[in-house]
């Protein structure tokens, strides 16, 4: 079970979107019922991050965090996305 | 700044300004909800405070957009306005820092129910993405402007 960290300034709004995002490919992609999600403010990341495979953040991450951070701005732009999804998938494998 | 359209029952609001800095942008659009009484007069302090700290910009092609927001206490009713410049103005890229983008299509959001309005966001930003939709807004044809944020369903 993958524990992945979404977040965004106020943990409320673009993490929405992204996390309705990373969930509908992971589906798609057979890794239902295989990860959690946690959406959470970015304030939270260092924190949250000692529980978490990996996070997705659409804010600037900052202080120490003990996961890998991907950038999720592909996911509101549309562009760059396929390698957003290759990144996370690349985490779902390790 | 010129109002474009602007539709209560909907909920949204379109302009048309010029302005030479994203603050000046966002005191603008702020100015533009809170005349219409969807947000509280702190709404435009609050949100340029937040793009300064979080930065909303969203290159998304040849048409660059931002989507400035801020918490439900500024607000009173849930709104969009859209905002569309005269001739594009620097933004900072979300979550990229040192990264700018210019911008020159806005949708200001006011959110009340951060619940019921995350379909909404989602909404958006499929709009945001499709550079054909940007394109019409960015050319101020009224009738699809008002095609697009009527299907928003704010």
């Amino acid at each position: 079970m993958k524990t992945i960290l979404v977040a965004c300034g106020s943990g409320v709004a673009t993490s929405t979107v992204a996390n309705q995002k990373i969930t509908s490919f992971l589906d798609e992609n057979g890794w239902k019922g295989q990860y959690k999600i946690v959406q959470c403010q970015v304030s939270e990341v260092s924190e949250k991050s000692k529980s978490a495979d990996f996070c997705v953040a659409t804010t600037v991450v900052t202080g120490e965090v003990s996961c890998p951070v991907i950038p999720g701005l592909p996911l509101l732009t549309g562009i760059g996305v396929d390698g957003l999804f290759q990144s996370v998938l690349a985490e779902m494998q390790k | 700044m010129n109002k474009l359209v602007s539709n209560s029952e909907k909920k949204y609001l379109a302009v048309e300004l010029s302005a030479d800095t994203k603050f000046d942008v966002l005191r603008q659009m702020a100015a533009s909800l809170y005349e219409e009484g969807y947000v509280k007069e702190t709404y435009s302090e609050a949100i340029i405070n937040r793009e300064k700290k979080f930065p909303t910009g969203l290159p998304t092609g040849k048409i660059n957009v931002a989507i400035p927001h801020t918490d439900p206490e500024y607000v009173n009713h849930a709104a969009i306005c859209l905002g569309i410049l005269d001739k594009p103005v620097t933004f900072e890229v979300m979550g990229m820092e040192g990264e700018e983008v210019d911008v020159s299509v806005l949708f200001m959001l006011s959110i009340k129910h951060k619940e019921d309005q995350m379909d909404t966001l989602a909404e958006l930003i499929g709009v945001c993405q499709n550079q054909d939709v940007l394109e019409k807004i960015a050319s101020k044809n009224i009738e699809a402007i008002s095609q697009i944020m009527d299907s928003l369903k704010i």
